[in-house]
């Protein structure tokens, strides 16, 4: 990316202006036409095969196996269908098709793949075969729903079900879909009582007039059209399972243990154009083995523009990108990344790497064949730095010596310092401020709520408190200190929003998940359940304050009695009721664990603990810390993880987030792996491979600073604090203080930060991206223009000082670009300030224009 | 009983309401400095409406006198001018005055807060707190010192720094020189205490900084340690880590104190032992002398007054002699029948682990004191006491050391089959029912119905504190009918030459006593004379129709209101300065009449500026 650096008549001009903020909206380019990879010759340098080991029981066993190739030019491409294969011992199994073994008899052999000149083996061994399929209605009749899209959110999975059939999404509850198809019945959002008649769906004595079999055979009328037919494996499946008296299945039974995980091979892969890749998924199972389940799957291409999908999971390019392949199993899913490249770099060169955040991001770039841009300037690493580690400018006595120094340490010794100086305090502050919602209209009425809160935070900062601490303090948060104040508006009983709104909050915060969804139904995309999300919300139902004197003395704490109402309110308000059952429900997390009796004053604590301890925190969080550096997350956005929406970096996030969980949750430690790394140091201009990248972070998106971050540069480089964002009616804080420590978010008024899309604390929508307001207001805002030449100001002091007009240019650079002009900007400016009648008011004009170019309001 | 009092009264109110509107209060709003050193006297300024003319400046006691030396608009003349100009009438000055006083502080004066009151033909004003230290005070330097370059050094521990913060979001810097280890204590008392300043309460904020410097900025500086915004009156305690130089910042929570007039504070520094703040002697926000308050303002309406100590509160001793002490509060032959007799009572500590109900500790028959501490997050006590078939038990809770709302007691009775009988946690609807507010009480009365063994568990509302400060001292006792509290609903009494007054007072009956209550009222000045009580039920608060979420007998005491009338012979001498009176309750039951006990001292002005003038309308 670059910025506007020249200056040419005056500067104020308005179309001038418009023109840079606007083009800030530019959007980025995506889903270009495929063209042809380059052609060189390649050699294949060696073969995997997946799986290694395979055990085959049951009836009918089998399993499908994939052979990668890694090419000279480091691709990996899929060579099955290339690769010939051999059993060792054809009594024990044989080879069917081209890359499927069915298990013959008892025993163990070995299977042989070979191609040109490469060759590995798998082990296989067959047991316990039997002649007589067992039924299980979750893994035979949930696969067949599932894999046909039965139960999907279009279609009986979606809210309201279809035709007042219901499935539960993806099979999740297999007992609820058993009791609608034995039962029958019809299916109403709203309660759970139904006066309609309930004709079963299957017919145990004459199976084939089973509505389960008719419908999709389309034997009777069918909205969603014919599933398989009356010859296929699956109409005799879910037949003989009617036959064999419709059984949900025994636990007890080996053939019907239940799935523990899905898993997807290969999880991640790029293509060429007309590039195809088959994938594997297996089943763990309960008892340990594995089963090969790639025929009993939905595969759906998140954008079939990128590659499409086909039933048997052979996956297509289409166009050039990177997208994700959903695999719906029974009450499973998962997803596979794939991308789609068209031109190769012939010699992709070495990238050295940092630590083990480059070994992730660059092994997918290589992956990709997209090149990193080269490390930043010192000047473009030690601007960046600054302001992701302490959100202030350095001034230009430190950019001098940090760019003459020749000390090869110097960027690890930089991020040393900026981690500890007090400016990292309050800059993480603000930021946990932010996230935390530290703000009057948020925290209940006064002023020292917000104190309180806030300074609760910055003690938390101060002390490197791991943050599982920091967040269980505040989701269990009890008594009149720091983090209570945050549920003192809710905790005065009558508030509309009810405790569901808090719950969410939590798990959108520490967990990165939408649960909302889930409060009327069951998540149309996720795995959550209505009752999950219930369950959860009662956490927060005996949530309740107790008054002193005045609502400063207020005090939070949980009574097991529950929660009150307001008068002429129903009871009901102030317990929490599902919503469907209309029964009241116990704080129950979401793997069915009830708050046991010695809990009930303290449920928040056990909730926060449950939070804190499952995966899904370190990987929230280290997705959220990791955005603050790079302008995205891995997963984005941060608080939207699911199924549909997956990682850009999958490994690096496990990796990110087992190094956080396994060093305490310690966030200075993770922030500086990431500012270490070389990912992050990459410059922000762009090479010919990686232009119209956005997501593998193969060179630092330049992103506009936070508005409190962008009036604090402004003063800094006028060198006139703002005072007027100060309410003077609802309090008012020390003359001089930074945007960034502001404490009261809504009383602290700022038409500038409102303009430049201040975040909304209150949880309203901010604006984002560049403003007509914005434009206007650089040109006769109060923020940049009254500041220019003000009396004491920055440029004034320089003035008087008697500088010279190449010392004011260069030290407002290091001011606001920490970079020295380049010769040719020095001479343009040279002769901009020759011609100008006025010297000082030519210097204001400069200082206007260094203050409103984008290479000022970015972070590159 | 009430037609001869009743009458009276509404005869001198019609005579009132015939007269002249008498001139306006005078009100006070804040003065400076805030306090001085015993001994010592010192000029002081004082702000407020309605102050022409300003008769004096008077104290309670005669250790502290005040001497009016200049009293001056704080209107710029001439914006008054212009106004005069503008209008065609000339209206009453409307605007504030400041008073330039001479305090003199007697050596012997008793050191804390001091109160004094501007009196004018107006009346009695509103108080103010002066407060008097045995430290040398210095004021705060005329020049801004509100960053680490211009503090204003303190040279000696302990002294007094009189500074105020006239500016929005101001911050005064002050320079220490201090060794490693020292402690030094730090407590700042703001202006508002009575001032009339509304439901917004200051928040003073007190922080300690050391010069540091940063790697953006060399001149930036380093906090240390910050007290709790959450208190109101800070003390702040700090162990310095080093020899060398300190900074102490002075502000205010929220930085709106700018926007009154003179709004000052008044720090006192002085060193504490090695213990770190268990060691520093805080000075506790008490009157200096008990004698003529047994009352303190309430907050939200500054003229009506509340008891120092109610027995409903935490704060209050209950020591050996308690249920002596309320007895006494009533007719004695009818409370010793009714309390079963027992006025003295054994303590009881709790023993870890007791905090599941088999492991209650067996205190017997009541009365007794059960003692313990809620020793860490989540501590419950847990005691089993008797009591006969419908006894009337009165639980009382006493927090020695921390007090509500960091120490919040939570105590529940139950059963032999574990259902809860009674807890401490009141409930009421709050603004006319639009949601409910809860209070954890001090005192909780019931009745039993049935005899037996009762189980009481007691721990903090939350899971999260506790500690060796968690103190608690709970005595079950059964119920003594008594007089409880008594506030009077006007803090003065302002009564002219010929003409009367009336005082309303709210009387608590504590415990479901029936009998009556006289109320009298001596030490009146010659040629006024009081009127005996006139009893009538206390009106209902809109919120009290709605149903009652709980049994507010149980929490609250009944109330009665109780009118005193006064009126003053035309003979009567006015004064310059408040005459203070003496209240007096006595109980009354069946026949019978209790000891007299005094309620507390009210000042009465005899204000003669009335009569002066209606004399000069009728010539």
């Amino acid at each position: 990316m670059k910025f506007a650096s020249g200056f040419g008549g005056s500067p104020r001009v308005m179309l001038f202006m418009l023109a840079v903020v606007l083009s800030l909206s530019a959007a980025s380019p995506q889903g270009e036409p495929l063209r042809p990879a380059s052609s060189h010759a390649l050699t294949l340098v060696s073969i995997e095969m997946f799986p290694d080991e395979v055990d085959l029981r049951g009836a009918d066993p089998s399993q499908r196996f994939v052979v990668l190739g890694t090419f000279s030019d480091g691709l990996q491409r899929d060579v099955t269908s290339r690769s010939s294969f051999d059993v060792a011992d054809d009594e024990v199994a044989k080879i069917e098709g081209s890359s499927r073994i069915v298990g013959v008899s008892q025993g163990e052999t070995r299977v042989r793949v070979e191609i040109e000149g490469h060759s590995t083996e798998a082990a296989i061994r067959v047991q316990d075969l039997v002649q007589e399929k067992t039924y299980s209605f979750t893994r035979d009749v949930g696969s067949i729903l599932t894999k046909h899209g039965c139960n999907s959110s279009d279609c009986h999975g979606s809210v309201k079900g279809q035709g007042g059939f219901k499935l539960s999404q993806n099979s999740l509850y297999p007992e609820d879909d058993y009791k609608w198809i034995l039962e029958g019945g019809t299916f109403h959002v709203l309660t759970d009582k139904s006066d309609d008649p309930k004709v079963p769906r299957i017919d145990l004595k004459e199976p084939e007039k089973s509505l389960l079999l008719l419908k999709p055979t389309m034997a009777v009328a069918h909205g969603g059209g014919p599933k398989f037919s009356l010859d296929s494996p699956d109409y005799r499946t879910i037949r003989g399972w009617i036959q064999a008296g419709a059984p949900f299945g025994e636990a007890t039974d080996s053939s019907a243990a239940g799935v523990d995980g899905v898993e997807v091979f290969p999880s991640k892969f790029v293509l060429e154009p007309g590039g195809t890749q088959q994938l594997v998924v297996m089943a763990h199972l309960s008892d340990g083995r594995s089963e090969d389940i790639s025929d009993q799957v939905l595969y759906s291409s998140i954008n079939p523009s990128i590659v499409s999908v086909g039933g048997d999971g052979t996956v297509k390019a289409v166009g050039k990108g990177e997208t994700a392949i959903m695999i719906r199993a029974a009450g499973h899913a998962v997803s596979a990344l794939a991308g789609v490249i068209t031109d190769l770099v012939p010699n992709y060169p070495s990238v050295p790497e940092k630590n083990y955040v480059d070994e992730y991001v660059f092994g997918k770039l290589r992956r990709f064949n997209i090149v990193p841009s080269d490390l930043s300037s010192d000047a473009e690493f030690l601007r960046r730095v600054c302001l992701d580690l302490a959100g202030t400018l350095p001034p230009p006595n430190r950019v001098r010596e940090f760019l003459a120094s020749q000390d090869p340490q110097k960027r690890d010794k930089l991020i040393e310092t900026l981690l500890d100086s007090p400016e990292y305090v309050d800059y993480w502050t603000y930021r946990f401020s932010q996230l935390f919602r530290v703000g009057r209209l948020v925290n209940g009425g006064t002023t020292e709520f917000n104190a309180a809160y806030w300074e609760w935070i910055r003690d938390s900062v101060i002390d490197g408190k791991p943050y599982n601490q920091m967040a269980r303090e505040r989701i269990s948060a009890q008594g009149w200190d720091g983090p209570s104040r945050h549920f003192s508006r809710f905790a005065t009983e009558n508030d509309p929003t009810g405790p569901q709104q808090v719950m969410g909050e939590q798990i959108r915060l520490f967990m990165g998940r939408r649960l909302d969804c889930a409060q009327c139904h069951n998540h149309p995309f996720d795995s959550w359940s209505q009752d999950q999300f219930w369950g959860l919300t009662a956490f927060f139902g005996s949530l309740v304050q107790v008054g002193w004197s005045d609502e400063s003395d207020m005090v939070i704490f949980d009574n097991p009695a529950g929660r009150d109402y307001a008068w002429g309110q129903s009871e009901d308000i102030a317990k929490v009721i599902h919503p469907r059952t209309k029964k009241e429900v116990k704080a129950t997390l979401p793997d069915g664990t009830t708050l046991p009796p010695e809990r009930q004053f303290d449920p928040r604590m056990a909730l926060a603990e449950w939070i804190t301890g499952h995966p899904h925190f370190a990987e929230a969080t280290v997705n959220r810390i990791w955005s603050y550096f790079f302008g995205r997350g891995i997963v984005d956005p941060v608080d939207d993880f699911r199924s549909t929406n997956p990682p850009s970096h999958p490994d690096l996030l496990a990796a990110l987030a087992d190094d956080f969980r396994s060093q305490g949750h310690d966030l200075k430690r993770l922030i500086r792996t990431i500012v270490r790394s070389r990912a992050y140091q990459l410059t922000s201009v762009p090479n010919e491979t990686n232009r119209h990248d956005i997501t593998n972070y193969s060179h630092f998106q330049p992103r506009p600073m936070d508005a409190e971050l962008f009036l604090d540069a402004i003063s800094f480089v006028t060198g006139v604090t703002d005072e007027k964002y100060l309410d003077t009616t609802r309090g008012h804080e020390p003359v001089g203080t930074r945007a960034m420590n502001l404490k009261n978010w809504s009383i602290d008024h700022s038409m500038f930060m409102e303009v430049h899309g201040r975040y909304d604390r209150a949880g309203k929508p901010s604006r984002t991206g560049p403003t007509l307001l914005q434009a206007l207001h650089s040109f006769s805002g109060r923020t940049y223009n009254e500041k220019l030449g003000r009396e004491g100001g920055r440029l004034d002091q320089m003035l008087r000082s008697g500088r010279s007009d190449r010392e004011i240019v260069e030290e407002l650079y290091l001011l606001a670009y920490s970079r020295f002009p380049s010769q040719d900007e020095f001479d343009r400016l040279e002769r901009l300030l020759e011609e100008s009648p006025s010297r000082k008011t030519t210097l204001e004009d400069l200082t206007w224009a260094v203050i409103s170019s984008r290479e000022f309001a970015y972070n590159h | 009983m009430r037609s001869i009092p009743a009458l009276l009264i509404f005869a001198f109110l019609s005579f009132q309401l015939e007269a002249a509107d008498p001139p306006a209060r005078p009100k006070l709003t804040s003065l400076y400095p805030l306090g001085g050193q015993a001994g010592h006297t010192l000029e002081v300024e004082l702000v407020g409406k309605f102050l022409d003319p300003l008769q004096v400046a008077w104290f309670y006691c005669d250790q502290v006198e005040a001497e009016v030396l200049k009293l001056e608009r704080t209107e710029e003349p001439k914006k008054a001018a212009a106004d005069q100009e503008k209008g065609s009438e000339t209206k009453p000055y409307q605007g504030k005055y400041r008073a330039l006083l001479k305090v003199r502080i007697a050596p012997d004066a008793e050191l804390g807060a001091h109160y004094f009151r501007a009196v004018t033909p107006g009346g009695i004003s509103n108080p103010l707190r002066f407060r008097v230290t045995s430290e040398p005070n210095v004021r705060e330097i005329g020049a801004k010192h509100n960053e680490l370059d211009t503090a204003q050094p303190i040279d000696s521990f302990p002294s007094v720094v009189q500074g105020s913060l006239p500016e929005l979001g101001e911050v005064d810097f002050y320079r220490l020189q201090a060794t490693q280890d020292q402690v030094l204590c730090f407590q700042v008392d703001f202006f508002s205490s009575t001032a009339p300043l509304g439901l917004w309460t200051m928040r003073p904020k007190l922080s300690i900084h050391e010069r540091g410097g940063s790697w953006f900025d060399p001149n930036r500086d380093h906090r240390l340690v910050i007290n709790d915004p959450m208190q109101h009156r800070p003390a702040l305690a700090y162990k310095f880590p080093r020899d060398g130089e300190f900074f102490l910042a002075v502000a205010e929570v929220s930085g709106k104190v700018g926007m009154f007039e003179n709004p000052g504070y008044q720090l006192r520094v002085f060193p504490g032992g090695t213990s770190g703040e268990a060691s520093c002697a805080f000075v506790p926000d008490e009157p200096a002398h008990d004698g003529p308050l047994k009352w303190t303002w309430a907050g939200e309406a500054p003229q009506s007054l509340v008891p120092m100590v109610s027995e409903r509160d935490f704060a209050r001793k209950i020591e050996a002699d308690w249920i002596e002490s309320l007895q006494a509060r009533s007719v004695l032959e009818e409370s010793a029948e009714e309390s079963g007799g027992g006025v003295s009572f054994d303590s009881f500590s709790e023993q870890e682990p007791n905090d599941q109900l088999g492991q209650a500790l067996e205190v017997g028959a009541i009365p007794a004191a059960l003692e313990g501490t809620i020793g860490g997050p989540g501590d419950i006590d847990t005691f089993k006491f008797k009591v006969g078939d419908g006894a009337l038990v009165a639980f009382e809770i006493e927090t020695p050391i921390t007090k509500p709302s960091f120490f919040v007691p939570w105590m529940k009775v139950m059963d032999a089959d574990g259902e809860e009988v009674v807890e401490n946690l009141n409930k009421i609807w709050g603004r006319s029912g639009n949601f409910v507010v809860k209070y954890l009480e001090a005192k909780t009365t019931c009745s039993f119905e049935k005899g037996g063994e009762y189980t009481l568990q007691i721990r903090d509302i939350t899971s999260r504190k506790g500690g060796s400060d968690f103190r608690y001292r709970l005595l079950v006792r059964n119920q003594v009918p008594h007089v409880g509290a008594i506030r009077p609903e006007e803090d003065h009494i302002r009564i002219t030459p010929g003409q009367a007054s009336t005082l309303e007072l709210s009387v608590d009956l504590e415990e479901g006593f029936q009998g009556d209550v006289l109320l009298s009222v001596e030490n009146l000045p010659p040629g006024v004379k009081a009127f005996p009580v006139v009893a009538s039920p206390k009106p209902s608060r809109a919120t009290e129709d709605l149903p009652p979420l709980r049994d507010q007998k149980r929490y609250r005491p009944a109330s009665q209101k109780a009118l005193i009338a006064l009126m003053a012979h035309s003979s009567a001498l006015p004064s310059r300065s408040p005459w203070l009176i003496d209240l007096t309750a006595r109980p009354i039951k069946g026949g019978k009449m209790g000891e007299a006990f005094p309620i507390g001292t009210l000042p009465l002005l005899v204000d003669g500026s009335e009569k002066k003038r209606q004399l000069a309308a009728n010539r």
